[in-house]
């Protein structure tokens, strides 16, 4: 039984997430960062994603024009580089908007 | 680090051309800089065994490839899917009612032991099913891949939705709770006012649409094209009291191959331009006029040419009464209850093909 309530609470607590993973990666690309950094920056502050989700999602915000990326050589490997596109920039501003009435009215109804 | 080469080969072969070079560079970036955060945790170059444990926390390269595709990553998707149920359901009740009444003729008419029959037909009710699965799951796969899903998805009328009652009881629960109860009927009989049953009639173009499928169905069965029921028409053959009913009946087919056929086309064809015309009323009476004078036509020839004529005509209306009354006499079981059977079937079709065409003519007048 209690099994049975962690599988559920894992998969309720995965889909409470999901939505919240691009605001996640848009807010860290305000400073430049490839995608391994990227992976290991957000890990630290809690908001662990897997390489399957993290690349494509990188790849879909640069084809939405919200992101730029750049090929460079570092420590002896090429790297892409990400960044917040202008755009990106202000659908950022937009979304923290949203986020934060969000947050505000749930913390108000729990 | 021959493994992870492997693993992104493997990657790039399920990538389009265009984007594969790019992705597997970022890929082995990424999957470089996690094996050297695990040696440096290590102390030590990590061991092939871990190396293909971090691969797999990676992911499956097909499943890994299929997040960079772009378009539906689903056969059928979570919009797509009630559709998709739906029509199985129903494909698939109507496949069972088709299978069931071929089973019933063919058991009838003693054309095959009864055993061999339901062998048969559970046969064909396995294959049909596969098929009818099949052919739904294709439709959905080619309509979840359009830019733009069909009206019907998005911008249904309420008229219409009497057509999902169909099947709707269709669920183990609703079965098992009928048999608790002995099988008695079980529905909730509240029966709905007028007022509700007028607005729960089907729109003209819902009843179109169903009209043609409807013919489309039989269309195919009687030419063969449908693999349904394992009964062709003329194969039901049976003699009953000495008459030979497989082979009138398969006299019948030969001669009216042509004319069903024609007419079942033409009535899907009709059907379709009226409910793309949203069911015009005067196309309908038309319609209705053309295809009841056919349809009347026919049951002519079955009442005085057709190889079956010599068991149904009679020349009066006394003579019917009589023949009528003969079939519940207990004295008068001289086997000849299916032929009378069959003749009260065929006026009473060309009475209802009339009256249809009267009140076709009525609408055509009235516009309503």
């Amino acid at each position: 039984m209690s099994a049975d309530e962690e599988l559920l609470f894992e998969s309720l607590r995965l889909e409470l997430r999901r939505g919240s993973l691009i605001l996640a990666v848009l807010a860290s690309l305000r400073r430049e960062q490839y995608g391994y950094s990227l992976r290991v920056a957000l890990g630290e502050v809690g908001v662990e994603m897997e390489e399957s989700t993290l690349y494509p999602l990188l790849r879909r915000l640069e084809s939405q024009g919200l992101l730029d990326s750049e090929w460079r050589e570092e420590e002896r490997r090429r790297k892409r580089f990400y960044r917040l596109s202008p755009r990106g920039e202000a659908m950022l501003a937009r979304l923290a908007a949203e986020w934060r009435g969000l947050s505000a009215s749930l913390e108000k109804m729990l | 680090m021959n493994l992870v080469e492997t693993y992104l080969k493997a990657v790039a072969a399920q990538l389009p051309k265009a984007m594969r070079e790019d992705i597997v560079a970022e890929l082995r970036d990424d999957i470089l800089g996690r094996l050297e955060t695990l040696e440096d945790r290590l102390g030590r170059p990590p061991s092939d065994d871990e190396i293909e444990a971090l691969l797999r926390e990676v992911g499956h390269p097909l499943t890994v490839a299929a997040r960079y595709r772009s378009g539906p990553q689903a056969l059928i998707g979570p919009e797509l899917y009630p559709w998709w149920v739906f029509a199985v359901k129903t494909g698939l009740l109507v496949m069972g009612c088709v299978t069931l009444i071929g089973l019933a003729v063919r058991v009838l008419t003693v054309d095959a032991y009864a055993g061999q029959a339901i062998g048969q037909a559970f046969a064909s009710l396995f294959s049909g099913a596969v098929t009818v699965i099949g052919v739904v799951t294709l439709i959905g796969f080619v309509l979840e891949r359009q830019e733009k899903k069909p009206d019907f998805i998005a911008k249904w009328r309420v008229k219409d939705l009497g057509l999902f009652e169909l099947g709707g009881d269709i669920d183990a629960e609703t079965w098992a709770e009928r048999l608790a109860r002995g099988g008695s009927a079980a529905r909730p009989s509240a029966k709905p006012g007028p007022a509700v049953r007028k607005s729960a009639e089907m729109s003209p173009a819902a009843r179109a649409v169903s009209s043609a499928i409807g013919w489309g169905v039989l269309l195919l069965w009687w030419t063969g094209l449908l693999p349904v029921a394992s009964i062709r028409p003329d194969e039901v053959a049976g003699i009953l009291y000495g008459v030979d009913y497989g082979q009138i009946l398969s006299q019948i087919v030969a001669a009216a191959y042509w004319p069903v056929t024609l007419f079942a086309a033409a009535k899907v064809v009709f059907d379709l331009a009226r409910a793309a015309s949203g069911g015009n009323v005067r196309l309908t009476a038309l319609g209705d006029i053309g295809f009841g004078a056919a349809a009347a036509w026919g049951l002519l020839w079955l009442w005085f040419w057709s190889p079956l004529s010599p068991l149904i005509w009679v020349p009066t209306a006394t003579a019917f009464v009589a023949r009528v009354r003969s079939l519940f006499d207990p004295a008068a079981g001289d086997g000849g209850e299916l032929a009378t059977i069959l003749m009260i079937i065929v006026v009473w079709a060309f009475a209802a093909e009339v009256l249809r065409i009267l009140r076709a003519l009525g609408r055509l007048v009235v516009g309503r």
